[in-house]
């Protein structure tokens, strides 16, 4: 009922407030506007604000040298001055020229861990790697010694055992095989093929590992007989070697 | 009447060349073994024997067969196709008095294709577990990774823990429980990768590659010739399962050094340390790098371990049981030179 009521009364024509069309237009007079005075910026402030960072929007920073360029810089000039003074200035310059690109070469090979000696047809060579632990320094015991004292001890185990790491030290001292605390008994005992070593040197690494390794049980009779064999080998070693 | 086999990569050094201690004593000397190694002996011998009808060379890979055998793990044989993977296999089990069954594998197996299945049976109106083909004492499986990752699963429990679990009950495979499996390292079509979980349980992977002039001219005249038989046909079984039962648990009496305890600790201890490797071994690795070494020394005919049995299964041990980050693959490195270099890391005890 409402909605029909506002309906009806929107629908009627609104004439009794609206002006005629013909009617005079009204001019009204002027406003008396004051001229606008322009403020102006405080001419220090003003330079303030220009020296301020953030207000500098086109000037570009100047590019900073750091020390590292200036390193550089001057090793260049050196370089240059070097190159271009009058005592360089023949065929000896190409020496140093070789001398530096070789040296670049040095390091290029060092940095990428290239071993170049696969080219030429060589076996790699064996390094020095790094150990956690060492266990056994067979270059810094003192085998007299030591063994004295587990014969002492009737530690028979023992002393089959130092016997054998006296054996291989002899062995290293005289350049028969290369000592390498990753290697087995085989290995030194395949460096000793074609040698008159290998054999005696067999015998004595069957005694450590059934003694050592096999925990063979030992009498004071049974040592006496491979001390005898060890001592035989090393005799034999010196004198040859001698 | 000769069977190619090629070699086996496992070998470090010339393994031909007998350790002294792996040499019969002389009479004056006063060392032996305090086990009674010949039946191990005369039995191995029998089947290199055997064997040697159809195949050419590779004492190393039968040692290593044989020495998971004796260790009582499983072997996965890798190689390209046409290497006799599986002829290997089938024949050695064929040495073996044992029942065998063949698995081949492919991408629509089915877990219960492999373990079995229950069975209604209206006559008694109950379930009834059919065994698969598993359930045998050496089992081949053949191109092992052709089956998708949900088959490979279905081998975690038999392969570790030497039975299955079906509807409740627990079924026991037959002692012994070999498993033989073989796969093709190049192709990629049709294959899945073995889940690092199922490739710990693998005593060793042993790769098989070509092999040599004079082995491939062997093959050729032996085939030529005839073997008066199939291959299968013309070799003898030698051991039963009570004879390797007997041979195990003298294995099991073998002697380790202390130090060669800590020894392959330390070895497989650094694969989780080494910056080259994603992955490191596990404890299982330990065990399996122990066991294989009492093993080995045993078929050497000696009752105690030394560290060259260590450093000749480690290869064969860990080559599956790590995973080399993505940069040392790009590289062009490989398990076997981490695991090379690793073992040059770890000085020997002695």
């Amino acid at each position: 009922m409402v909605l029909v009521l506002l309906l009806f009364l929107t629908a009627l024509p609104l004439t009794s407030t609206a002006a005629p069309d013909d009617a005079p237009a009204v001019t009204l007079p002027a406003y008396p506007r004051p001229a606008p005075t322009l403020r102006q910026p405080a001419p220090g402030r003003l330079a303030r604000f220009r020296e301020q960072r953030a207000f500098q929007y086109v000037q570009p920073e100047p590019k900073r040298t750091t020390a590292w360029d200036l390193f550089w810089w001057r090793l260049m000039q050196w370089i240059r001055a070097l190159f271009d003074s009058k005592g360089y200035q023949n065929q000896g310059r190409y020496v140093v020229y070789g001398l530096f690109g070789l040296a670049f070469l040095y390091l290029l090979l060092r940095v990428l861990q290239l071993d170049l000696t696969v080219v030429l047809g060589r076996k790699a060579r064996t390094v020095a790697l790094p150990y956690d632990a060492l266990l056994e320094d067979i270059h810094g015991l003192n085998f007299v010694e030591l063994l004295a004292e587990a014969e002492a001890q009737a530690n028979y185990r023992l002393a089959v055992r130092l016997g054998y790491l006296q054996s291989l030290h002899a062995l290293s001292e005289r350049h028969l095989i290369d000592w390498q605390p990753d290697k087995t008994n085989h290995h030194y005992l395949l460096e000793l093929t074609n040698t008159p070593w290998q054999a005696p040197f067999a015998d004595l690494t069957r005694q450590f590992e059934y003694v050592w390794y096999g925990e063979q049980p030992l009498t004071a009779r049974l040592y006496e007989q491979l001390r005898a064999t060890r001592q035989e080998f090393l005799g034999t070693l010196t004198q040859r070697a001698a | 009447m000769q069977e190619f086999v090629p070699p086996a990569d496992n070998t470090q050094d010339d393994t031909t060349t007998p350790r002294p201690s792996d040499t019969t004593p002389s009479a004056d000397a006063p060392f032996g073994t305090r086990t009674d190694f010949s039946q191990l002996t005369t039995r191995v011998a029998a089947i290199r024997q055997e064997l040697g009808k159809v195949i050419v060379g590779q004492h190393d890979l039968l040692e290593m067969l044989l020495t998971a055998i004796l260790a009582d793990g499983h072997v996965l044989l890798e190689g390209v196709p046409g290497v006799a993977k599986t002829l290997t296999a089938k024949l050695l089990a064929r040495t073996l008095a044992v029942p065998f069954s063949r698995l081949q594998f492919t991408p629509d197996l089915m877990p219960s294709d492999v373990l079995g299945t229950s069975v209604f049976r209206p006559t008694t109106a109950d379930f009834e577990f059919r065994p698969g083909p598993i359930f045998a004492s050496v089992v081949l499986i053949d191109e092992i990774n052709r089956a998708p990752a949900k088959t490979q699963s279905a081998l975690f429990e038999v392969m570790e823990e030497r039975h299955t679990t079906q509807d409740g009950t627990t079924y026991p495979m037959p002692e012994p429980f070999v498993v033989l499996a073989t796969q093709n390292p190049v192709e990629q079509e049709g294959t899945y990768r073995l889940p690092e979980a199922q490739l710990d349980r693998f005593l060793f992977k042993l790769n098989v590659g070509y092999p040599t002039l004079e082995e491939e001219v062997a093959i050729l005249q032996g085939h030529h010739a005839g073997f008066g038989g199939t291959p299968l046909e013309v070799v003898n079984q030698v051991l039963s399962a009570e004879d390797i039962a007997a041979l195990r648990r003298q294995v099991r009496q073998q002697r380790v050094e202390p130090k060669l305890l800590e020894y392959i600790a330390r070895i497989v201890g650094q694969t989780r340390a080494h910056k080259g490797l994603y992955l490191g071994a596990s404890p299982r690795a330990s065990l399996a790098l122990l066991n294989g070494a009492k093993a080995l020394a045993a078929l050497r005919g000696r009752d105690f371990v030394t560290p060259d049995d260590v450093q000749f299964l480690a290869p064969a041990v860990l080559r599956h049981r790590i995973l080399l980050t993505p940069e040392r693959e790009m590289e062009g490195l490989t398990a076997d030179e981490i695991i090379k270099q690793i073992v040059q890391q770890i000085e020997v005890p002695r």
